[in-house]
Parts: C-alpha cells; sequence; structure tokens
C-alpha cells in the first residue's frame, strides 16, 4: 500500500505504525506522530492499523535543553 | 500588579504589559532553556508561572544555565524562585520540585496553564511531554525545543508551526552529546526564540489556536 509520510509518496510492506515506524528507522521513544492528523500515542503504535492512503506525519526529537 | 508596578514594564511594546500580567505559564524544565525562558518571561511581565523541575544546580550548568555559583546544590526550581524574585517580586512563581513522568503529567500539567513550555533536555521526556499535551491539553499552545546544541550558526534556529496546536523551536538536528557540548550563546538564544513565540501566541499574534 501507499502512505504519505511527511508529506512525500512512499510504497510500504508494513501493517501497523510501529512496524513502519521501525522499518524506517525512528526511533519510536522520541517520535512524536501523527496519522491523518490525529496524534498516536506511543504505546498504541502496535495496534494503530495503516490503511493506504493514510497520511503519517512523524517529528523525532533531539536531545538539548 | 501593585500601580507602582507599572514602571518597570514602560519600554514594553504598547498594550502588551497589561495583557502579559493576567498570564499563567508553564516551563517544564529549569535547564539550560526552562531558566532563560523563565528570565525573559519575568522581565516581560508576565503574572505567574509554574516551573517544574526536579535536579539540582551543578557546576556543569553554569555555562548556560541562570544560576549562580553560591547556588550549586541547590533545587533549581528553589534557586530559579530567588533569581526570578529579584527581577520582578510581583511575579507568581509555583515551583513543583518532581520529575514529570507519563504517571503524574496529568496533575502536574495544569489544564489550567495557558501555555506549555517544553524545556527538557532528554529527547525521550520531550517527546513524551509533546505527546501528553497534544492529547490531552490539546486547547493549551505547546513550545517544544528539538536541537540547539553545538557550535552552528544561530540562523539555523528557527521556530515552525508542529502538530495542531504547537510549535517547534531549533534546528532540528544538533544533539546534545560530548562532542557536540552546549554553549551560552545558542541556547540563550533558542530559549529566547521560544519565550518569544510563547510571548507572541499570549498576544494572539501566531497563527493557530489560543485558549
Amino acid at each position: 500500500m501507499k502512505i504519505i509520510l511527511n508529506g512525500k509518496s512512499r510504497k510500504v510492506g508494513v501493517k501497523t505504525l510501529e512496524e513502519l515506524m521501525t522499518q524506517l528507522k525512528f526511533d519510536l521513544e522520541r517520535t512524536l506522530v501523527s496519522v491523518n492528523g490525529n496524534v498516536i500515542d506511543r504505546k498504541k503504535f502496535s495496534e494503530s492499523v495503516l490503511s493506504d492512503g493514510d497520511k503519517v506525519e512523524a517529528f523525532s526529537f533531539v536531545g538539548g535543553g | 500588579m501593585e500601580a507602582t508596578g507599572k514602571r518597570y514594564f514602560s519600554s514594553n511594546p504598547p498594550g502588551t504589559t497589561e495583557k502579559l500580567q493576567t498570564k499563567h505559564v508553564l516551563i517544564a524544565g529549569a535547564g539550560g532553556l526552562g531558566s532563560n525562558v523563565a528570565i525573559a518571561l519575568a522581565r516581560a511581565g508576565i503574572g505567574s508561572m509554574t516551573v517544574v523541575d526536579y535536579d539540582k544546580v551543578e557546576p556543569s550548568n553554569l555555562n548556560r544555565q541562570q544560576f549562580f555559583r553560591d547556588q550549586i546544590g541547590m533545587m533549581k526550581v528553589d534557586a530559579l524562585r530567588m533569581n526570578l524574585a529579584r527581577i520582578n517580586p510581583d511575579l507568581k512563581i509555583k515551583t513543583v520540585c518532581e520529575k514529570i513522568v507519563p504517571g503524574n503529567c496529568d496533575v502536574i500539567i495544569s489544564a489550567s496553564a495557558e501555555i506549555i513550555f517544553e524545556c527538557f533536555d532528554n529527547a525521550e521526556a520531550k517527546a513524551m511531554l509533546a505527546s501528553f499535551c497534544l492529547l490531552k491539553r490539546a486547547k493549551i499552545p505547546l513550545v517544544t525545543v528539538s536541537g540547539l546544541a553545538g557550535l552552528g550558526s544561530c540562523d539555523s534556529i528557527k521556530v515552525r508551526k508542529g502538530l495542531r496546536n504547537s510549535w517547534i523551536v531549533g534546528d532540528g538536528k544538533a544533539e546534545m552529546n560530548p562532542e557536540n557540548g552546549t554553549i551560552s550563546s545558542r541556547v540563550a538564544f533558542a530559549a529566547a526564540l521560544q519565550a518569544h513565540t510563547g510571548i507572541r501566541i499570549l498576544l494572539g499574534l501566531e497563527n493557530g489556536k489560543v485558549k
């Protein structure tokens, strides 16, 4: 299926948000994710099932402050 | 605030002080970002703030954090309260000496705050707080920071709109680690941009929902 990640369309072979984030090597604990505009709780990444055309926004924080 | 206090803010842009004096802000973390943000807001005449931090002032903090050598060993929230009181004795300060974790966010991150400043140093804590605020405090504007370490140009530190009612300050890349280090000027720049973005949000000058 195709999803739109941070504005760019890409083909992916995953079912859940957690699989997507892991496959794309995002650090799950540092990343804020929304699917179709809805922020997804970190605990729900594994049960968040993606559908064709979903718009995923992922933003990873870096440390320092 | 008593009428005599007004002269301290007479150089603020017209119409600013009256609005800021009614505002309550929450600052999560009192390190390089939080201590600088708190001082900027105190000088601008913000009415009240809650500062949350669980750490003590250490010698290695003093290259960029707004504490003094004679405050080493004090809880940061206590030291910051002293310093803020010298700048603006009329500022109402509530301090919370606790580590913010998923289990206590709901209690510590008050729903009555009018803006939340994410001033943590740890990336996981930043993501955790941002997630909590966007999910459970969706109406309260959130200003986060990501990327302020090292010696990169201050020009690379930007403010951009994040998800929903949030803003992100930083270069997005320069992580705090032993190779990068952190220097006063760049940390203060990021903190000033964070505080200024917050002031603009409180005054209704930034796009996005304001509570």
